[in-house]
């Protein structure tokens, strides 16, 4: 249900942001759109229509690089939004003592520097001394090639992701829980509902824009990923942890191939406007029942 | 009207933020001050902008009226700022530091971007591997500093305790020879059964090493790509043999590269002149545990030098400072004294041929064991020719790192490796 | 009871996972470069900080790049809350002609890769002679619209009934967006402040491509100056300078977590 209009008000409210977005967004936008139709080379751009378009669909790296992009995507987003989403829960639990320190905690990978970021992963997955495969060889299992056989270093980009991010989509989401009245879980146990329950039919239905929100945010996120790849794994070994993000950075600033990846970079923003669409529609449809 | 008072109130509440925002701004930006035409802003990182200081403490005693303004600035910065800088020409430094296998790619996609040096350079002076990285397309944009020759690091305790000369080791065979039985006779402080010698198996360097050596490159003389060459695919045979015999530890990054001196898991290290530095600040308790010989030569072949890193000094094209800055440039890296001093006291092995008669190059070094390390790179560095990198460097460099990962990690067969990336770079590059 | 401990030791162990990070980092900043590459690192606080940090000193204004950073996230962050909030609230409870064009634009905004827009921004900031100011850093990071649509799906939920209580009570449109709706809305708002503040305070690409002198810094850029020697790296000083550039982020966070007080809403908020 929305209010009723109003004729200057919005407008008023949204006049600045408006401005904002106008000068730094669309030109930019609009530039390497533009760019995404020209080569570069011996300090001139010259138009070659689509071929940047059409040497990106013969690439093969690009194709590695979708295929990480959406492997992290999968496995990484619903992990993370449910860890974040349980955590959240049960931070505000009654009988929980220490919830500040616990939100803090949880939250800190967040505001980690990349440098220490890297160096601290570098020392866990370190095959001979590392943490993590002290504690493998620990249950019994084999040493682990962190970095150097595909599928581990997938997995470690996917372990180091979310251990950045879990903290910082749980503030999120308490944001949103915080808000639900206190009622509403009083009646409810009142009722003899358990902790799932309540879960499943107050906590998960209030706060489903705030969901949906840290889900896009997070798609995009992925969809988008260069610090870890870039940092932990540069890339290899031979492309197997390879993102869009970081292949159109390599593209533009290593290589200095800004045409090409700004005809990369419109390609992802078909791909994450179609993925924030559907969840935008799923969501929708499940509101209208 | 209500309403317009509210939009009224929006919009003062910006601009002040914005004026607020304005008058936060900082001291006038160096690279701004352009009119005098005798200020001199320099871009570069660590020990080389201290080197650069010292340099313009010594220039001004004949230019007093020159103003100097130092940024200190990491190489991801620098290239990053000339990623998104070259094309406007502004907000550049008028002296900027670069690895010498970079200068290239950024004068090929900016042809006037850097102030032409050929005045200033005299060609003979230099080692022809410096000259091959700052002339592009016939052009001289960068004058040439330190230079990076690559030898062979040891460990002379780990050798005289697995009973191994090093006159025993002529080729990278007996390279492998000697690894395993130092992996069988010695330990590191920790236990561990010490290595042979770092690899990073994500990258290509080790293999790049071994192509210099072998006289092969990325690219020939007109630009083409030549990465499945006799050579190249002799160096990554040679490379592969090497890292299947187990002999290899392997690193990640800078830190884990480092690492290995500080933990002793090494026995030797394949690298540039500018390792002595990093051994002897990294392991300053392995004094007179270090020596330095030739690489192993190829089977059957003489011994070669290689190169890795060093860098090249560039003056952008827009430069209001043209001529002071390059009067600046030339004093600073061809003074003797200056080079003499940079060396010993940064490590700045110079890559301008007539300092190295300067007797502090045929000095033995105590921390060598009193070996005098310096005449082997030197001898090594006049070795090695000049390498034609072109525009296309970084990304044959970054496709290069996949094909190496494929032949160690995967086990690809090196000729198929290679040819499969000859045709990944032809289609890229159309040569 | 066992689940009381099970939820506590399952949060010991998250609480755990993410700190143990920061103790190294602030146990290294007393360690020396030695100490850090060794396998397996130090991870007890030795002697060293006192030493750490009068290197660092000498590499690193770190009181002005301090207060570059200070002064950026906070001014960020006023018009950021200013902004997004109230675009936020009209984008969720308003209808109004062109809504669907400006939010589809904000969104789809957020879509595009920052990288790809860097170079044609750089150029603007040049044409205006504008680089190298606070102001270069902070406006093009304003059009941020994680941040506008953060505030959205927060107010999509807000009663209307409330809303419309209040203008039957004679209450203006803007009195109803200050005085009704933001102090019900604390707990996005202060989520809001401490996203946008950490994301000033972390800002890396943009500030390093439009700043040009150490005086303008903060502290991302000043520590990849720190980091950016391919050769020689002092970690114990990088980890220390780190450490104190994450601190002034603990201290946001734990006064603003505060606003996280359960039932906010109170009994007030009932569809």
């Amino acid at each position: 249900m929305k209010l009723k209009k109003h004729a200057f008000f919005p407008y008023a409210m949204l006049l600045p942001t408006v401005i904002i977005f106008g000068l730094f967004m669309i030109y930019p936008i609009i530039y390497s759109f533009y760019l995404s139709f020209m080569d570069f080379s011996g300090g001139t751009y010259s138009f070659v229509g689509l071929s940047n378009y059409i040497e990106l669909f013969k690439d093969p790296v690009f194709y590695k690089a979708l295929f990480n992009t959406f492997f992290y995507l999968i496995i990484q987003v619903p992990v993370m939004i449910s860890l974040a989403l349980l955590l959240a829960v049960l931070i505000e639990q009654k009988f929980i003592r220490g919830r500040g320190f616990f939100r803090m905690a949880t939250f800190l990978p967040t505001i980690t520097s990349l440098v220490a970021y890297a160096l601290i992963f570098k020392v866990l997955f370190n095959t001979d001394h590392g943490l993590i495969n002290y504690v493998v060889q620990l249950f019994g299992g084999e040493k682990i090639q962190w970095i150097y056989s595909a599928w581990p270093a997938r997995a470690s980009i996917i372990i180091s992701i979310t251990w950045r991010w879990v903290g910082y989509n749980m503030i999120i989401l308490l944001a949103g829980i915080q808000a639900i009245p206190t009622e509403m879980y009083e009646s409810a146990s009142l009722d003899g509902a358990n902790f799932w329950q309540k879960l499943r039919y107050i906590t998960i239905p209030s706060i489903k824009p705030v969901i949906l929100f840290t889900t896009i945010t997070s798609t995009i996120g992925t969809l988008q990923l260069f610090d870890e790849p870039y940092i932990l794994t540069q890339g290899g070994p031979n492309y197997a942890t390879i993102t869009l993000g970081e292949y159109l950075y390599d593209n533009g600033f290593t290589f200095l191939k800004f045409g090409f990846a700004s005809s990369l970079g419109y390609v992802m923003v078909i791909i994450i406007g179609i993925l924030s669409w559907v969840q935008f529609r799923m969501t929708n449809e499940k509101e209208e029942k | 009207m209500k309403n317009r008072s509210k939009l009224l109130i929006s919009a003062a509440a910006l601009s002040a933020a914005a004026a607020l925002s304005l008058s936060g701004c900082g001291g006038g930006s160096a690279a701004k001050e352009e009119a005098a035409g005798n200020s001199i802003t320099v871009w570069a990182w660590d020990v080389a902008l201290k080197q650069l200081q010292a340099a313009s403490e010594k220039f001004k005693e004949t230019h007093p009226d020159v103003e100097f303004t130092f940024e200190e600035m990491g190489t991801d910065q620098i290239y990053t700022k000339l990623a998104t800088t070259l094309s406007t020409g502004k907000g550049l430094a008028d002296v900027i530091l670069l690895e010498g296998e970079q200068v290239s790619g950024y004068a090929s996609k900016y042809p006037e971007g850097f102030s032409e040096l050929s005045d200033i350079v005299n060609a003979d002076d230099f080692l022809p591997v410096k000259m091959g990285e700052v002339t592009v397309n016939g052009k001289v944009v960068g004058f040439p500093w330190d230079a990076g020759p690559v030898a062979l690091f040891y460990r002379t305790d780990y050798f005289e305790q697995a009973g191994i000369s090093p006159d025993d080791i002529k080729d990278w065979d007996d390279f492998i020879e000697a690894g395993k039985k130092i992996g069988e006779t010695c330990k590191t402080p920790s236990g561990d059964p010490v290595k042979m010698f770092p690899i990073s198996p994500n990258g290509s360097g080790f293999w790049r090493l071994l192509l210099t050596e072998n006289n092969g490159a990325f690219f020939d003389a007109e630009g083409n790509t030549v990465v499945n060459s006799t050579e190249a695919v002799e160096a990554m045979e040679i490379a592969k043999k090497i890292y299947d015999s187990g002999i290899a530890l392997n690193y990640s990054d800078w830190g884990e590269y480092e690492g290995t001196v500080v933990n002793q898991s090494v026995a030797t290290i394949p690298e540039a002149v500018w390792m002595a530095g990093t051994i002897k600040d990294k392991g300053p308790d392995q004094s007179g545990k270090w020596g330095v010989m030739n690489l192993p030569a190829f089977p059957g072949k003489e011994a070669q030098g290689s190169t890795n890193g060093g860098s090249d000094i560039v003056i952008p094209a827009a430069s209001a400072n043209v001529d002071i800055a390059k009067e600046f440039v030339q004093f600073a890296l061809t003074d003797t004294q200056l080079q003499v001093d940079g060396f010993v006291n940064y490590g700045l092995f110079p890559s301008y041929i007539p300092s190295y008669e300067d007797p502090t190059f045929s000095e033995p070094d105590a921390y060598f064991s009193n070996q005098n390390i310096y005449q082997t790179f030197i001898k090594l560095g006049e070795t090695v020719p000049a390498i034609n990198y072109t525009e296309n460097f970084n990304e044959a460099l970054n496709a290069a790192g996949s094909a190496s990962a494929k032949v160690y990690l995967e086990g690809a067969d090196p000729k198929t490796a290679l040819d499969d990336l000859q045709k990944d770079l032809v289609s890229k590059f159309g040569k | 009871m066992i689940k009381k401990i099970g939820v506590y030791l399952l949060l010991i162990l998250a609480a755990f996972l993410s700190l143990f990070p920061f103790y190294f980092m602030f146990v290294s900043g007393t360690n020396t470069n030695a100490d850090i590459l060794s396998a397996p690192p130090r991870l007890i606080p030795g002697s060293m900080l006192a030493q750490n940090f009068s290197v660092l000193i000498e590499k690193m204004d770190i009181f002005r790049v301090a207060f570059n950073t200070l002064f950026m996230s906070i001014l960020f962050v006023l018009l950021a809350v200013l902004l997004y909030s109230a675009a936020g609230y009209v984008l969720a409870k308003f209808e109004f002609r062109g809504k669907g064009l400006i939010f589809g634009f904000i969104m789809v905004s957020m879509m595009i890769p920052p990288q790809v827009m860097y170079v044609p921004l750089f150029q603007m900031f040049i044409s205006a002679n504008m680089t190298n100011t606070y102001a270069s850093v902070i406006l093009p990071s304003l059009a941020n619209a994680f941040g506008i649509f953060l505030m959205r799906q927060n107010m999509v939920n807000f009663p209307t009934a409330l809303i419309e209580a209040a203008r039957i009570d004679g209450y203006n449109e803007f009195q109803i967006y200050l005085r009704i709706v933001l102090p019900n809305i604390k707990p996005a708002l202060s989520a809001l402040v401490i996203y946008m503040f950490t994301s000033m305070w972390n800002n890396f690409m943009w500030p390093l491509i439009v700043l040009e002198t150490k005086s303008m810094y903060n502290f991302p850029v000043a520590l990849a100056v720190l980091d950016g020697n391919p050769t020689n790296k002092d970690f114990a000083v990088i980890l220390l300078a780190t450490a104190i550039a994450t601190l002034p982020i603990l201290i946001i966070f734990m006064l603003f977590q505060k606003q996280f007080v359960a039932g906010v809403m109170g009994g007030a908020v009932k569809e």
